[in-house]
C-alpha cells in the first residue's frame, strides 16, 4: 500500500545528514588521494628521483676515411671522393611511429631516389603507423594473437601475422611522397641502435644540406656529414689485385662477423672485402671516431661528448709503377688477342706475365687475363697469377742442372752426356723438341741453349743410379721425385712464395705412383724438364729471381712501405718499410751458377740455329732467358670421357736483364694453346716486358 | 526572510565567487599542465600554442554555457530535465553508428563524434543531464510517497529505469570508464535519496562483500584458476597485474602507469619546477594530466589541487544546505558525485591507488567535451545561487 508523504520538518533531517555523510565521504576519499600522493612523492620520492637520474652513457663511433692506395710513383691507384650526405642514427628504443614522423617530415626538405620496395618494406611502412596497426590487430582473429591457453603471442609473431593480413588484404601501391617516405623509413628502421646510416649519400644538394641543417632539431636521428666512396684515378688497371670494399648495405662478411664485431667494427662497416683491400684492412680502416652518447632513463640523449676525432686509414705504397703496369697489361692483351685472332687461343685458360726485381723481391708489374675457351671472354686476371697452377715446361731446366749440380753428378768441368733419346717400354718416345740423334752428346751449356729435354732425363737418371734398357726396363731409386721435388723446392717451385696478397696457393704436385703403388719413373723423367708438376707463376717468378740474383730466394712483395694520414689528410709519417726478404739461400758454387748462366745467355744470344729465344737478342740490355713448352691435353668439362682430347702447348718464358747484373725478372705463361702455336707471342710480351722497363728506368 | 551569508569569500552576491575562483584556479592549473605536457611531447597535429588556445576557447564556451545555465530556474530545470535526458539518449544512440572510426581503433571506445578535427563526447553532456532527471524523479517521488520499505524499493526501481538504458548505451559503446560515472551518481543520489538504511545497508555490505570477492578472485592464483575455469583468459588479468606490480611489466599499459609514478614520485615534496619534464608518459595532457602537476609541482602542488576541489564541494554542499530545496539538493549531489568521481578514480590512477580506466580530471585535462560537460554541472549549481533569492519568496510556485 501506497501512503502519501506528510511533509514535516523531520523528513529534513535525514537530507541534510546524508548530505554530510555524502561530504565526509568526499572528503575521506580525497583523504586517501593525499595519502597515497604522500607515500609516493615523500617517501620513495628520492628512490623514483634517483632512478630518473640514472644516466647511461654509451659510446658511439663515426666511420673516417679509408686510407689510399699509391704507386711507386706516388701516383693514385685508389683514392676516396666525398660526398655530402645526410644521415640517421638511431636512438635506443625509437618507436616506429616515431621514426616514420621523422622520415615523413625529412622528405619535405629533401628528394629521396627511388629505391626498389619489397612487399614486406611497403608492409613496414604502412604498420609503422601505431594506428593503423592496432586497426589490423583489431581484425585479427583471436587465434593469431593469443596461444591455445589464451595468452598473448610472442609480438614478432603477431606482426607475422598483422604483416601477412596487410600483405593480403590492403592494395600496396603507393603513391610517389609515399615511397619516398616508405624508403627513408626502411633505412632508419634496419640501422642497428645507436649506429649511423646514410638515408642519402648520392646527390645531395648544398640546398638539401641547408634546408635539412637548419630543421635538425625537429628531426630526431638526422645530421648533416658526409660519406665516401672508393675511386681509381688510375683507370682499371690492377684491379683484381687491389680488391674491393663492402658496401654499407653489406657491411661485414659473414664469415668473419662476429670476430670483426669483437675488434670494433659495426655491422654495417664498409670494409675491405677481397685482396689488398682485405689484407691490408687493418692499415686502411684507420680509427673511428669515438663520441661519447649520455642517455637519461627515458633514453633522451643528454649529452653527445666527442672523444676522439677519429684518424684517417694508412696509406699503402706499392712497388708498382702505374705506367709500367698499364703498358705490360696491354701487351699481355695485344699478344693474346694476336694468338687469338691467329686461331691459337680456342682451348687457352689466358696469358699472365710478372716483372719482378730479383735483388729485392718486389713486384714491378703483374697482369694477367683469364680466358674461358667455353665462351671465348676475356677477363682482368692479375691474381691468377697467384693463384692458378701450371705445367710450365722446360723454363725448371736451369734448376735441374744447378741441382744436379749441388748433387755432384755432375761438374763445371765435366758435364758432358749423351743425348740419345729415351725409349719406355709401352710408352712413347721420350725426346727433346729437335730430332732424335741431331746430337750425339750434350753439355749442361748446350742443353740449357738449346733446351735439351734428354740432357734432363739423363740427369734424373744419373741422380737416382737409374737401370736402363731401352725399350725393355727402367729402375731407378725410389726417392726420384723427392729428390728433384726438393731441389725444385729451394728455387720457389711447388709452394707458396710469400707474396703479400691473400689467396696464394701451392703448385700442384703430381702423383708418384700408379695405380700398382709403384713408382711412375716415366713421369720422373717428365718432371726434369718440366712436364709433370704445375706451379704458380709467381712461383716461377721467384725461381728465375733466386737464380738471377746468384741463389737468394726473395720473398715476392707488393706493397713497399705503409704511411700515416696527417690530420690535414697529406701523407704523414712511414710506419711501415719493407725491407727485402731472403726466404732461403741455394747454396750453389759461383762456377756452377756460370754454367747455367751462360747457357741462359746463349738461348737469347748465342749463335747456334737451335737458340730458343732468339727473339730477344739484339736489345740495349742483354737478356739471358730460358723457354718452355709443356704439352698437355684440353679437358673439356662438358666432354669428360674423351679418349682422344685436343693436344694443347703452353708457351712459358722467364729471362733476367742486364744479363750480367739482372735488374729485371720477367715471367710469362701463355698456358693451353692449341698444339700448332709457336712461342712467338710469349717471347714478344716478354721482349715487350723488358724494353718497357728500361724504358721506364731511363737505362735503354 | 533576508539572504545570509552564503558564500565562501564572505560575498551576499547572487553570483557564488567561491565557486568561481576554486575554478579560475582549476583553470590555471590546467592551462599550465596542457602547456607543459605539449611543449615536451612532439605531436604531428598540434603545438603548445594551439593546445592552450584550445583550451581556452573551451573554457570560454564553457563560461558561456554556465551563464545560460544560470538563467534557468529551478522550475525551468525541472520542465527542461526530460527533455535534456531524451536528447542526451538520442546522442548516445546515434554516436553508436556515428563514432568516430579512428579514436575507435586507438582506445576501442565507440563514444566519440568527429567532424573534420573536431571532436566531441556526447556522455560527457549526458551526465548533467542525467543528473537533473535523477533529481527530479527522486523529488517527484519524495513528493507523492513517504519512506517506507516498499516504497523505498519503488523509488529505487524508479531510479534504475532511468540509469539502465545510459549504461547499457555505454556498455555498447565500449566506454566503462564513463559507465563508472554514471553509476556513481546513481549511488550518489541513491545515498542522498531517504531510502531507508534497512535495504541501504545490506546494498552496501553486499556490495563490499562482492567487490572483496572480486579482488580476492583476480589477486590469487588460486581465485585466477577459478576464473579461468569459467572462461576468462589470462590477458583479461594484464591490467590487474599493472595496477598490483607497476614496476614489473612496464612494456604495454603497464608502461604508462609506471611512468606515471616515476613522474609524480620524483616530484617529492616541492616538485621539480614549471616546465621541467624528464619523465615521458603517455597521453599526459588529457588523462594523465596529473603527473604533470605532480612532476612539476610536487607534494605541496598536488595537495593544493586536491584541496581546491576539496572546496569546489565544500561550497557545493554549502549551496545545497542554504537554498534547502530538495531538487537541487539531489542536483548538486549528482554534481559533486560526478566531480568527486573523477578526481578520485583520475588521480588514484595517475599514483597507483586504482587501476587505470580512460577518465579526465575535471577542469584540467585537455578535452572540450568532458569541460563543458563539468562547467553545465558548475551552471546547475550556481543557477541555485543566483535564483536563491526569487526562489526564497517563491518557493511555493514548484510543486
Amino acid at each position: 500500500m501506497i501512503r502519501r508523504r506528510q511533509k514535516t520538518k523531520t523528513q529534513k533531517s535525514p537530507l541534510r545528514f546524508r548530505l554530510n555523510l555524502l561530504f565526509f565521504i568526499a572528503f575521506l576519499l580525497l583523504a586517501i588521494l593525499v595519502a597515497q600522493l604522500g607515500y609516493l612523492q615523500i617517501v620513495y620520492g628520492n628512490k623514483f628521483e634517483s632512478q630518473i637520474e640514472q644516466t647511461d652513457k654509451t659510446v658511439v663511433t663515426g666511420n673516417v676515411p679509408r686510407g689510399m692506395v699509391y704507386d711507386a710513383q706516388g701516383r693514385t691507384l685508389v683514392g676516396n671522393s666525398s660526398e655530402n650526405a645526410i644521415t640517421y642514427t638511431k636512438s635506443i628504443n625509437v618507436k616506429s611511429n616515431e621514426m616514420l614522423a621523422t622520415a615523413e617530415k625529412l622528405t619535405k626538405y629533401l628528394t629521396v631516389p627511388s629505391t626498389i620496395l619489397q612487399q614486406q618494406d611497403i608492409v613496414d611502412y604502412f604498420l609503422a603507423d601505431n594506428n593503423y596497426y592496432k586497426k589490423v590487430v583489431a581484425k585479427l582473429p583471436k587465434s593469431q594473437k593469443y596461444d591455445s591457453e589464451g595468452n598473448d603471442l610472442s609480438a614478432s609473431k603477431v606482426y607475422k601475422n598483422v604483416s601477412q593480413y596487410v600483405a593480403k588484404h590492403r592494395d600496396l601501391t603507393l603513391t610517389t611522397e609515399q615511397k619516398e617516405v616508405a624508403t627513408l623509413y626502411k633505412k632508419m628502421s634496419g640501422a642497428f641502435q645507436l649506429s649511423t646510416v646514410y638515408l642519402k649519400d648520392d646527390g645531395v644538394t648544398e640546398d638539401e644540406i641547408a634546408q635539412v641543417g637548419e630543421h635538425l632539431s625537429e628531426l630526431p636521428g638526422v645530421g648533416v656529414g658526409t660519406n665516401w666512396t672508393r675511386n681509381y684515378p688510375s683507370g682499371s688497371i690492377l684491379t683484381s689485385i687491389l680488391g674491393t670494399v663492402t658496401t654499407e648495405k653489406q657491411g661485414l662478411p659473414a664469415d668473419s662477423l662476429t670476430s670483426m664485431l669483437k675488434t670494433g667494427y659495426s655491422r654495417n662497416d664498409r670494409v675491405g672485402n677481397s685482396y689488398l683491400e682485405k689484407e691490408y684492412e687493418s692499415i686502411l680502416r684507420g680509427t673511428k671516431s669515438q663520441t661519447q652518447v649520455t642517455v637519461n632513463n627515458d633514453n633522451q640523449v643528454l649529452s653527445e661528448v666527442t672523444q676522439y676525432a677519429g684518424s684517417k686509414g694508412g696509406n699503402l705504397n706499392l712497388t708498382i709503377d702505374s705506367k709500367y703496369q698499364t703498358a705490360v697489361e696491354n701487351a699481355l692483351k695485344s699478344q693474346f688477342a694476336a694468338a687469338k685472332e691467329a686461331g691459337y687461343t680456342g682451348y687457352s685458360d689466358g696469358a699472365y706475365a710478372i716483372a719482378m726485381d730479383p735483388k729485392t723481391g718486389a713486384i714491378k708489374a703483374m697482369a694477367g687475363i683469364r680466358n674461358d675457351p667455353e665462351t671465348n671472354k676475356v677477363t682482368d686476371d692479375a691474381l691468377g697469377n697467384i693463384n692458378r697452377t701450371f705445367v710450365m715446361g722446360s723454363i725448371v731446366k736451369p734448376a735441374t742442372v744447378l741441382g744436379a749440380f749441388m748433387d755432384g753428378v755432375i761438374t763445371p768441368d765435366d758435364n758432358t752426356l749423351p743425348d740419345d733419346a729415351i725409349y719406355l717400354p709401352a710408352s712413347p718416345i721420350k725426346k727433346s723438341w729437335y730430332p732424335a740423334g741431331t746430337f750425339k752428346t750434350m753439355t749442361a751449356q748446350r742443353a740449357l741453349a738449346i733446351s735439351s729435354n734428354t740432357y734432363m732425363m739423363h740427369l734424373a737418371m744419373l741422380e737416382s743410379n737409374a737401370k736402363y734398357t731401352p725399350n725393355k726396363y727402367i729402375k731407378m731409386n725410389d726417392n726420384i721425385f723427392e729428390k728433384l721435388r726438393d731441389q725444385y723446392q729451394r728455387f720457389g717451385l711447388g709452394y707458396k712464395t710469400g707474396i703479400d696478397l691473400p689467396g696464394e696457393i701451392d703448385g700442384y704436385l703430381g702423383s708418384t705412383t700408379n695405380e700398382y703403388n709403384a713408382i711412375k719413373y716415366g713421369s720422373a723423367l717428365d718432371e726434369s724438364y718440366g712436364n709433370y708438376d704445375a706451379y704458380t707463376l709467381i712461383q716461377v717468378a721467384q725461381y728465375a729471381s733466386t737464380v738471377a740474383n746468384g741463389g737468394y730466394r726473395m720473398q715476392p712483395y707488393i706493397v713497399d712501405s705503409i704511411q700515416k694520414t696527417t690530420k690535414s689528410g697529406e701523407k704523414g709519417a712511414v710506419i711501415y718499410q719493407h725491407t727485402p726478404e731472403i726466404l732461403n739461400r741455394v747454396d750453389f758454387t759461383n762456377a756452377q751458377l756460370k754454367v747455367v748462366k751462360q747457357g741462359m745467355y746463349d738461348a737469347v744470344n748465342g749463335n747456334d740455329p737451335f737458340m730458343t729465344a732468339s727473339a730477344l737478342r739484339g736489345m740495349a740490355q742483354k737478356v739471358a732467358a730460358k723457354t718452355g713448352t709443356a704439352q698437355s691435353f684440353y679437358y673439356d668439362q662438358n666432354n669428360p670421357d674423351n679418349t682422344n682430347p685436343p693436344a694443347t702447348i703452353t708457351h712459358s718464358f722467364i729471362g733476367y736483364a742486364p744479363a750480367n747484373d739482372p735488374k729485371v725478372v720477367v715471367a710469362v705463361v701463355m698456358p693451353n694453346f692449341t698444339s700448332d702455336s709457336k712461342s712467338t707471342y710469349s717471347l714478344a710480351l716478354a721482349k715487350t716486358m723488358f724494353q718497357d722497363y728500361f724504358k721506364m728506368e731511363g737505362t735503354n | 526572510m533576508p539572504a545570509k551569508k552564503h558564500s565562501w569569500s564572505g560575498n551576499t552576491d547572487r553570483v557564488d565567487y567561491g565557486i568561481l575562483l576554486s575554478i579560475l584556479i582549476l583553470a590555471i592549473f590546467s592551462i599550465m599542465s596542457i602547456y607543459v605536457a605539449t611543449v615536451h611531447d612532439t605531436s604531428p597535429t598540434s603545438t603548445p600554442l594551439r593546445a592552450v588556445v584550445m583550451q581556452l576557447a573551451w573554457y570560454a564556451i564553457g563560461g558561456i554555457a554556465v551563464i545560460i545555465i544560470m538563467q534557468f530556474d529551478v522550475a525551468q530545470l525541472w520542465k527542461i530535465a526530460p527533455y535534456a535526458y531524451g536528447l542526451g539518449i538520442i546522442l548516445l544512440v546515434l554516436v553508436l553508428f556515428k563514432y568516430d572510426r579512428q579514436r575507435a581503433i586507438a582506445n576501442g571506445a565507440k563514444s566519440w563524434f568527429a567532424i573534420g578535427s573536431f571532436t566531441f563526447q556526447p556522455s560527457e553532456v549526458m551526465k548533467p543531464a542525467f543528473i537533473i532527471m535523477l533529481g527530479r524523479v527522486v523529488t517527484q517521488h519524495n513528493a507523492k510517497l513517504e519512506h517506507t520499505i516498499r516504497n523505498d524499493f519503488i523509488l529505487l526501481g524508479k531510479m534504475l529505469i532511468w540509469t539502465l538504458p545510459v549504461l547499457v548505451l555505454l556498455k555498447l559503446q565500449n566506454d566503462f570508464g564513463t559507465m563508472l560515472v554514471f553509476l556513481a551518481i546513481f549511488s550518489g543520489v541513491v545515498l542522498v535519496s531517504g531510502i531507508s538504511w534497512k535495504i541501504l545497508a545490506p546494498a552496501i555490505i553486499g556490495v563490499a562483500l562482492i567487490g572483496g570477492l572480486a579482488i580476492l578472485l583476480v589477486t590469487t592464483s588460486w581465485g585466477r584458476s577459478l576464473l579461468g575455469l569459467v572462461g576468462f583468459h589470462a590477458y583479461q588479468f594484464d591490467r590487474i597485474n599493472n595496477w598490483l606490480n607497476p614496476s614489473q611489466d612496464t612494456s604495454n599499459s603497464g608502461y604508462q602507469l609506471w611512468q606515471s609514478m616515476k613522474a609524480i614520485g620524483s616530484g617529492r615534496m616541492t616538485g621539480r619546477g614549471f616546465n621541467v619534464s624528464k619523465v615521458y608518459v603517455p597521453v599526459r595532457e588529457s588523462d594523465m594530466i596529473f603527473s604533470v602537476i605532480g612532476e612539476n609541482f610536487g607534494f605541496i602542488g598536488g595537495c593544493f589541487l586536491i584541496l581546491v576541489y576539496f572546496m569546489l564541494i565544500y561550497q557545493m554542499i554549502k549551496v545545497t544546505f542554504d537554498t534547502k530545496n530538495e531538487f537541487y539538493a539531489y542536483v548538486s549531489t549528482g554534481v559533486i558525485m560526478m566531480i568527486l568521481f573523477h578526481v578520485f578514480e583520475n588521480i588514484g590512477m595517475s599514483i597507483g591507488l586504482l587501476p587505470l580506466t580512460g577518465i579526465p580530471l575535471p577542469f584540467v585535462s585537455q578535452g572540450g567535451s568532458a569541460l563543458l560537460g563539468n562547467m553545465i554541472g558548475i551552471g546547475l549549481i550556481m543557477s541555485m545561487r543566483y535564483h536563491y533569492n526569487s526562489y526564497m519568496y517563491s518557493r511555493v510556485n514548484h510543486r
